[in-house]
């Protein structure tokens, strides 16, 4: 049994903990000429300095904000939209519906971000002029201020990636043994309930295994879709860990000993990703039985 | 898919749709027929940038259809010298990268999903621990040389050999495999080996398939292992190149005054190149897909020898 | 027998190779003479740089044959890629790999302190002390006020790199205001010349229908962007009260740094300005709206656009009939004068940029030194820029004299037109600058302009009677009103804040209350401006809020950093 794992754990070993002394970088103060290990050792420092920025409060809750928002609402829709998807009859309608909406997720931040500055454009844009002939007189700006840029993150993110999300579920439900389906129709079960006491029961542990893992990006915003949405009126919720991190760190202007500082603010979203992981992770195991261990 | 098992049903009970039912078909046809409309029409979008001309794309023109037709943008593309090997490396790393990644990630997977192996929580946390701490650009490089593997094909493959998340998903579409099956197959003196191979993967046709999609994605869409590891021009995959492509048609400023700056912002083809490129990235997957659902009615297999 | 013959070539080969090194004997030039390598044989220097589409050859490439020539070297080229190089880069001096005789790419002064400092580039004071940088000192005496080296020196006086600079006079004003002349010639209004009547120009264009169209409600009287080249809606109008240029906002009041934001004029350029948008004068999209965006408003024929900020509305093009006309609707203002009779533009004056490092693994750094010194004069500036003279650009008089019946006219007021470098028209000068070309790096140079960009001229009339004037031409406008712009930059009184160089110890001090003060400040102006929540509202909260953030701190390394370089 143990030969079985021989090569993933040479590969584990090799590629990940042999390299794994560069995290000590979070608690030194890096200077390249001596290397990473040969850098002085600063304990906290870097992490207290976090913990000590004007802008803690604010990119640590607008992180944790849009990413508990999205999670509500977009880790939920992929699992709807999966079970609706499987119980369509019609093999073509099936298809297409499959084809298309996977397709966003091969769109690039940049040109998703263009295409809403597009549409949405207070001036030429499509939505206001449709509106506008329709007797509506939409004359909000969505790029401007906090609100409006929460909404159209999170509606963008359920827009791309709603399809691709469902692959993993739609998998899942090919495991569904069809005899259950037409004993339960004999017995008078309408489709509804098929998909709940049969359908979602059998993509439970999937469920419960993406849910988890999910958790365990909890504190993780990624910088593209925030920093290409940002502007000076929405950065009360658009400055976000990675757009902070960008910032402070890694711009030329911020001095070379800021690559520790970095990594050290990696590593607080590293151990609160984990905290969440393994809560919920505990939470899941009592609900359903379906944990990681 | 589950269009068999439906189709079953249909031919088994032709009139049995109840009204109910009905009114759930039409419900669920309509929900998902919007939201396809709504997905398609920033993807007709799209596409029909691809076709236009820079100016139509940068004014905001283009809606349903190309305006001033024109291949421009994917003739530089297509133009650029290497495209081809790019696409060739590209289709190679794909295919390797992915047998390796699945090979790998089965490998692991199946003896982590038993819970009868002694230490496999453990172990499970051991690799669970890498997806959250790691070591950093800077010291994977130095690795990475140390190996002498910069500038050579595996570095490609190798050090991405496999990924922890995808891992846990086997490892729980494995442990679904009933575990009588195992007991039977153990009592008529099948090895650890055999059973892998004759039950487990054949078993797991479904959950591989989605792994192979979206490693083969990642390996599609990776551009930054290349940039890390690579120095031939002629080893560097597509996404390289196609940045290489943005790059030379973009419209910099910064750098320049006056006049120059007109010049350039003409021949900026920066904007349409963005479009050209996800419909040239999207496509391959658009083949790869139909081929990855087969696998997804094969899972019913799984019911079918519970059965 | 064939494959022995093979081996003892290449065996023959191989010697050769192994023994040009060798060869290479020779010695150093005394300062000043060329070629700079005495031997026989041209000394091999090994450069890395960055791959460049624009550049189709780098051995068989006009201007790395005349500095081979010129020095009697031979640059063999490694290359970096395209994509990010500069993190490229980054990680090969981290991790210590071994590096060409020199690294051929712009880094910021503080980066170049970083690697330099420990060791990985040398350090070119002792050179310059010696007089060995012959171009470099006679450029800095040419130029006294321009501060070449000054700009680059770090504080225990080290410099890591020959620098490059391009002193354009037009990227220094980029900050523009340009207004529809059709929306004044309709309403019978002229150019305001202050921030008075600018506004009644504005009102005027808000309440009639400036555009002729028959809707008094469909023009959008100021428009801007703060991401689009010299668009900011805020810069131009705030120099009308207090200086304030677009990197750290800083300024110069009585020898010491001092911040704009914290003047009393800034806030009542902040009112002014709020007074725009809460009047429905400017558009509140000005600080959402990118370059797409400005385009697809103002470049359609409906004329809904009353005036625009802008470096040079360049980004219309002129691919399209329509295209053309709209740019041309807009004339370029002067700065205005503010209320207390403040008139600057938002300026950033042209410095140098570290680019030609020599690494710790050269073995003869003075030679390489010497070669990267060779490039910066105008002649190399000439060659790298535009190309060859005759074919690429053409002094004027040589021009007159092949078509005495054609006109040039100056660009910038003030500068005799020497050289054309475009021809729009006739298509006889070939500008090559951004095509696949063998002629030049693609800018990348060690070059020193002077001022060869303010004496480029046009030609305003070609020997066809052709004519490129004010009228048909948006670039004639730009050049001509950079003119103008350059007489109020903020230099001249010693307002402006130069280039500041800091210790990486003081770098780690501010750097991150450096980022937070300019987001906030531009996060809190902005939504002042538009009317949200902001602390402006209360300007003592504001200051006080600064402080809280470490305005005292940064403030006063900036001084510390300034008095070292600056004061003498």
């Amino acid at each position: 049994m143990y030969c079985f794992l021989a090569i993933p754990l040479a590969w584990l070993i090799i590629f990940k903990y042999v390299p794994m002394y560069g995290a000590t970088i979070a608690f030194k103060r890096y200077d390249f000429s001596v290397g990473i290990l040969g850098s002085p050792w600063v304990g906290l420092a870097n992490f207290e300095k976090f913990f000590k920025s004007y802008q803690f409060e604010r990119v640590v809750g607008n992180t944790l904000y849009l990413s508990v928002v999205q999670m509500v609402l977009t880790f939920p829709i992929p699992i709807i939209f999966a079970l609706l998807l499987n119980s369509v009859l019609a093999r073509k309608y099936k298809s297409a519906v499959e084809n298309i909406t996977y397709m966003p997720h091969f769109i690039s931040t940049v040109v998703l971000v263009g295409i809403m500055n597009r549409v949405l454009d207070i001036n030429t844009g499509m939505i206001n002029n449709v509106l506008y002939r329709m007797g509506i007189n939409f004359d909000t700006n969505m790029f401007i201020g906090g609100p409006n840029f929460r909404i159209l993150y999170i509606l963008s993110g359920v827009w791309q990636s709603t399809g691709w999300g469902s692959i993993i579920y739609m998998a899942a439900l090919s495991a569904v043994d069809p005899e259950l389906h037409e004993a339960a129709t004999i017995d008078g079960a309408s489709r509804l309930k098929r998909v709940w006491y049969i359908d979602l029961p059998t993509i439970i542990p999937t469920i419960a295994i993406t849910l988890i893992l999910r958790c365990g990006s909890l504190m993780t915003i990624g910088f593209d879709k925030a920093y290409l949405m940002q502007n000076d009126t929405n950065l009360v919720a658009s400055e976000v860990i990675s757009t902070y991190v960008y910032k402070v760190g890694l711009t030329a202007e911020s001095g070379p000993s800021n690559t520790s500082y970095a990594t050290a603010i990696g590593m607080f979203n590293s151990v609160v990703n984990l905290i969440a992981l393994l809560t919920v992770n505990k939470i899941a195991d009592k609900v359903s039985g379906s944990g990681l261990w | 898919m589950t269009g068999h098992q439906n189709e079953k049903i249909r031919h088994a009970n032709p009139i049995r749709i109840s009204t109910g039912d009905k009114a759930y078909y039409t419900i669920t046809y309509t929900i998902l027929g919007l939201f396809t409309l709504l997905i398609i029409m920033p993807l007709i979008n799209v596409v029909a940038n691809s076709f236009s001309s820079q100016d139509a794309v940068a004014f905001g023109w283009v809606t349903f259809w190309p305006v001033d037709f024109t291949l421009k943008g994917y003739r530089a593309v297509f133009d650029y010298k290497g495209i081809w090997t790019a696409y060739g490396n590209t289709f190679i790393y794909a295919i390797v990268g992915t047998t390796i990644n699945l090979s790998v990630t089965m490998m692991c997977a199946y003896p982590l999903a038993r819970k009868s192996l002694p230490g496999h929580g453990f172990i499970t946390g051991l690799f669970m621990f890498t997806m959250f701490f790691g070591g950093g650009t800077i010291p994977n490089y130095i690795l990475v040389r140390g190996l002498g593997m910069i500038n050579s094909r595996t570095s490609m493959i190798i050090p991405g050999a496999m990924s922890v998340y995808n891992m846990i998903i086997a490892r729980t579409f494995i442990k679904n495999i009933p575990s009588e099956l195992e007991e039977a197959a153990k009592i008529d003196g099948c090895s650890d080996f055999k059973y892998f191979f004759q039950m487990v993967l054949p078993l797991s046709g479904t959950v591989m398939a989605v792994l192979a999609l979206y490693y083969a994605v990642g390996h599609w869409n990776d551009y930054f292992t290349a940039f890390l590891y690579l120095k031939d021009q002629n080893k560097m995959p597509l996404q390289m190149v196609l940045r290489a492509i943005l790059i030379k048609n973009s419209f910099n400023t910064e750098a320049l005054a006056s006049s120059a700056e007109e010049l350039l912002y003409n021949q900026s083809l920066q904007d349409l190149l963005k479009y050209c490129f996800i419909v040239i990235s999207t496509l391959p997957i658009l083949v790869l897909y139909p081929f990855v659902k087969k696998y997804f009615v094969k899972g019913v297999m799984i019911g079918a020898v519970k059965g | 027998m064939k494959s022995k013959l093979l081996s003892i070539v290449l065996a023959a080969v191989l010697v050769l190779a192994l023994c040009v090194p060798a060869l290479a004997e020779g010695g150093l030039s005394e300062p000043g003479v060329y070629p700079i390598w005495t031997g026989d044989e041209p000394y091999v220097l090994k450069v890395l740089v960055c791959t460049n589409a624009h550049v189709s050859d780098w051995d068989d490439n006009t201007f790395t044959k005349w500095v081979e020539e010129k020095c009697n070297v031979d640059l063999q080229f490694e290359f970096l890629p395209e994509v990010e190089p500069k993190q490229k880069l980054t990680i090969m001096l981290d991790t210590n790999e071994e590096l060409p005789d020199v690294v051929l790419y712009g880094l910021s002064v503080a980066e170049a302190y970083n690697y330099g400092s420990k060791g990985k580039f040398v350090n070119l004071r002792e050179y310059l002390d010696d007089g060995l940088g012959v171009n470099i000192d006679s450029a800095v005496e040419r130029f006294p006020t321009w501060n070449l080296i000054t700009n680059i020196t770090n504080s225990d006086g080290s410099v890591y790199a020959v620098p490059k600079i391009q002193a354009s006079p037009q990227n220094e004003t980029k900050y523009k205001l340009w207004i529809n002349k059709t929306y004044l010639d309709n309403l019978g209004l002229e150019m305001p010349t202050d921030t008075d009547e600018f506004r009644e120009m504005l009102e005027a264009f808000r309440d009639n229908d400036a555009n002729g169209d028959g809707d008094p409600n469909d023009e959008i009287p100021l428009l801007g962007s703060p991401s689009s080249w010299g668009s900011n809606p805020v810069k131009f109008l705030t120099n009308a009260f207090v200086a304030e240029d677009d990197r750290d906002m800083w300024l110069i009041k009585d020898g010491h740094v001092e911040a704009s934001y914290t003047q009393d004029e800034w806030f009542e350029a902040v009112d002014y300005i709020k007074g725009l948008v809460d009047d429905k004068l400017m558009a509140p999209e000005s600080f959402t709206y990118g370059r797409p965006e400005i385009k697809a408003v103002a470049g359609t024929a409906g004329n809904k656009v009353g005036a625009l900020f802008d470096s040079s509305l360049g980004f219309f093009g002129s691919d399209t009939e329509e295209l053309v006309e709209a740019r041309l609707r807009f004339w370029p203002a002067e700065p205005l004068t503010g209320p207390e009779g403040v008139r600057y533009v938002s300026y950033n004056q042209s410095s140098t940029s570290p680019l030609w490092f020599v690494t710790s693994f050269c073995k003869n750094p003075e030679l390489a030194f010497r070669v990267g010194d060779s490039m910066f004069c105008e002649e190399a500036y000439m060659l790298g820029r535009f190309g060859v003279e005759g074919e690429n650009w053409i002094k004027t008089e040589d021009y007159l004299a092949k078509h005495p019946n054609a006109e040039i006219s100056t660009s910038l007021e003030g500068y005799e037109p020497t050289y054309i470098s475009e021809d729009s028209h006739l298509g006889e000068i070939v500008n090559v600058f951004l095509t696949a070309q063998n002629v030049n790096w693609f800018d990348q140079m060690p070059t020193f302009s002077g001022v060869s960009d303010y004496h480029g001229g046009f030609i305003s009339k070609y020997e066809d009677g052709y004519e490129v004037n004010w009228e048909n031409s948006g670039g004639v406008r730009q050049n001509s009103i950079t003119g103008v712009y350059q007489k109020f930059a903020p230099t001249l009184d010693g307002v402006y804040c130069p280039n500041l160089n800091f210790t990486t110890d003081e770098l780690e001090e501010i750097s991150e209350i450096r980022a937070t003060i300019k987001s906030f400040v531009n996060e809190q102006r902005t939504n002042y401006v538009l009317g949200r929540d902001s602390m402006i509202s209360d300007p003592e909260a504001f200051k006080a809020e600064l402080e809280t953030i470490g305005l005292s701190k940064l403030l006063e390394v900036a001084d510390a950093a300034y008095q070292r370089q600056y004061a003498d």
